[in-house]
């Protein structure tokens, strides 16, 4: 089905949505946490959490890419899961990330509070300025939550010198933060 | 800032970037990024305009003042934070807002909706003819604010209402849930009084006109050039100056003691656009005779609609609502639909903002569309319309009763009391598409009968059809017949 036909389905509180959702989209999703949670049991709340929130939020939303809205609800729940399972100490791939999007930090901006919104649109800029390969392996990888293993295979490169790839779009987000004056 | 931080900004950047990063093994080759094109192609301009003109015979006392007008009552309208992202809080907010605001007005209109479109739309014979129920109302409402007693009691009777407190609830409902100005869609309704500087109006009933309905009001000498001159301004500030021909026409006489203006004005982009490459010349069977104007084409999924007597599709306009194409059969006319209450009947149905929204003969499948570009516009006295829908008291000085709207003194000024001289109803709306190509011509299969169709249908509306803007709460913002494309 597609996607603005789902969309509809929410409006008219058509339960069916859900279903058609997690036809459409469900194998998406549950990838996406599953490289984030790392817990099969945590996947699925989530991916069901996921469907309740978007059943919450359309209407009145609409998004322009289903996709999109929902990968960034998987991502944001995943995100709370992984606070509350870090009391527990249960290992997770978005301990992993976020240990490396802690590079992209610049030192001055450690105390810095920054908006949201800013934040996404100077990334975006900085995305923008990159060649279409680096680009999505960036997104690919911190978006998405690919792993560098599967990057490498997709790429044919080895799982090296992919992390080592990584390693250098990390170093030129952190001096575009830096350059966009995030370390004032 | 940490790396959660950087989490949550990577998790909002564009949904264009998110989309482009899937196919990775695309990227190799790219080596900077194309911008998405901006859709520059909007659907509809769009605009109505509303006038309810009340005219007391001659009067005397006619003081000498100034020829401005000066708001002796100026609404405010809530502040609408502009769209920049998806997850944007404060538009989210407002969208949720709106919501909530339908869900007031959820499943009141279906009776009002039935009672006006026969009545307003039919009778066009060759000509294109367009009203808009939302804007119909909102003045309709105003104007029982303005009336007691039995003049009253038709408008709540055909406003569906039981007490002016519903009409008051259910208009101030229906204005928040389609006012929208975030970037992405315009939806303007607005409303203005325009008065006699020569009386004396409640100023009560003009607080209430502001706070409940949002209307402004405006004081001066009616009968003047300026006067006339700040309404025309007024009426194309708020339809974008879609309407200027309209507009232009509009002159206040002297012995005029009010004008109600109702506007509405409507933008939004389709949410698919047509490609242009498609675009061809063909053939529009009008009423008058054959004529040969661009059609634009797009195959897509979509839901197809039928009926006994006609087939329907609609097109999504992004982040707001629909616009509903409903073609009668072969040897039905859309007069037909209209006064059987078919069209009325499909269009509550499908544009419901309640749970139960359904229409039984519909099916998921590729429809072929073929929609020719238009830009269509009328301009109709609803006087006789509204006569015949039971509000007669209002036009007739022997029975209008306007007691709330004006005070004593100034009513004992007339010499005759007031009355509704005219009702005022202009609209106009565009498609807006451009180039063309070869020419093809595809004839319609036969959709009714309740016969479901296949896989596939062709949907061509190459000779005269309904359409239907509504608002993302599905509220119904224009109803037109399209003759003449």
């Amino acid at each position: 089905m597609e996607d603005n036909e789902i969309i509809r389905l929410y409006h008219e509180r058509d339960e069916n949505a859900i279903a058609q959702t997690d036809l459409a989209h469900g194998a998406f999703c549950r990838r996406l946490a599953f490289h984030l949670l790392s817990n099969r049991e945590d996947v699925e709340e989530c991916v069901n959490d996921t469907w309740m929130a978007a059943w919450t939020r359309m209407p009145p939303d609409w998004p322009m890419s289903l996709r999109a809205f929902l990968g960034r609800i998987t991502r944001n729940l995943s995100i709370s899961r992984f606070r509350k399972n870090k009391a527990i100490k249960r290992h997770a791939g978005i301990e992993v990330m976020l240990s490396e999007l802690e590079e992209c930090v610049p030192d001055s901006a450690v105390e810095l509070q920054i908006e949201q919104k800013l934040l996404s649109e100077i990334i975006s800029r900085w995305l923008d300025s990159l060649n279409g390969e680096d680009r999505a392996l960036f997104i690919r990888r911190y978006w998405y939550a690919d792993t560098v293993r599967e990057l490498a295979g997709e790429c044919g490169v080895t799982a090296n010198q992919m992390a080592k790839r990584m390693q250098r779009l990390r170093e030129s987000l952190r001096q575009a933060l830096q350059k966009e004056g995030v370390e004032v | 800032m940490n790396g959660e931080d950087l989490y949550n900004g990577v998790t909002e950047i564009r949904d264009d970037q998110i989309a482009e990063a899937q196919n990775l093994a695309g990227q190799k080759t790219a080596r900077k990024r194309t911008k998405l094109p901006r859709g520059r192609r909007w659907l509809a301009p769009v605009a109505a305009v509303l006038a309810v003109v009340m005219i007391a015979g001659s009067f005397l006392n006619l003081r000498n003042g100034s020829l401005n007008a000066y708001a002796v009552s100026t609404a405010e309208y809530p502040k609408q934070a502009k769209y920049s992202a998806i997850n944007d809080t404060p538009v989210l907010e407002a969208r949720q807002e709106r919501y909530r605001f339908a869900e007031i007005y959820a499943g009141t209109m279906e009776n009002f909706t039935s009672a006006v479109l026969p009545g307003l739309l039919s009778g066009a014979g060759t000509e294109n003819r367009i009203c808009s129920p939302v804007n119909v109302y909102m003045a309709l409402s105003m104007l029982a604010e303005l009336t007691e007693g039995e003049s009253q009691g038709q408008l709540l009777t055909l406003l569906d209402c039981d007490t002016l407190e519903t009409v008051r609830t259910r208009a101030n409902a229906l204005w928040n849930a389609n006012y929208i100005d975030d970037g992405t869609v315009t939806s303007i309704p607005a409303n203005s009084l325009w008065l006699s500087e020569d009386l004396e109006f409640v100023q009560k009933t003009l607080d209430t006109l502001s706070d409940t309905y949002y209307a402004s009001s405006y004081q001066g000498k009616m009968g003047t050039k300026k006067f006339d001159g700040a309404m025309q301004s007024w009426i194309d500030q708020n339809t974008r100056g879609r309407l200027k021909k309209q507009s232009s026409r509009l002159e206040m006489d002297p012995e005029t003691i009010l004008a109600l203006v109702s506007t509405l004005y409507y933008r939004a982009k389709w949410s698919h656009e047509f490609q242009k490459s498609k675009t061809s010349p063909e053939v529009f069977h009008a009423p008058d005779g054959d004529r040969t104007v661009d059609f634009m084409h797009e195959a897509t999924d979509s839901t197809y609609y039928w009926g006994e007597t006609f087939s329907a599709a609609s097109k999504y306009l992004r982040n707001s609502g629909n616009m509903w194409f409903i073609l009668p059969d072969e040897g039905v006319s859309v007069d037909q639909l209209l006064t059987d209450g078919t069209a009325a009947d499909f269009l509550n149905a499908v544009t419901s903002s309640s749970a139960d929204r359904n229409w039984e003969n519909s099916k998921y499948l590729e429809i072929h569309l073929s929609l020719p570009k238009f830009d269509v516009s009328s301009d109709l006295d609803l006087t006789e319309s509204l006569k015949a829908l039971g509000v007669t008291d209002v036009f007739d000085p022997n029975t209008a009763d306007f007691s709330p709207m004006l005070e004593e003194s100034s009513l004992e000024k007339l010499p005759l009391p007031p009355y509704i001289s005219y009702v005022k109803h202009a609209a106009r709306v565009t498609i807006d598409e451009e180039g063309c190509e070869a020419a093809s011509y595809v004839v319609l299969p036969a959709a009714g009968a309740g016969a479901p169709p296949d896989d596939e249908v062709d949907f061509i509306l190459n000779r005269p059809f309904l359409f239907a803007v509504t608002g993302p709460n599905g509220a119904l913002l224009f109803v037109g017949i399209v003759n003449q494309p």
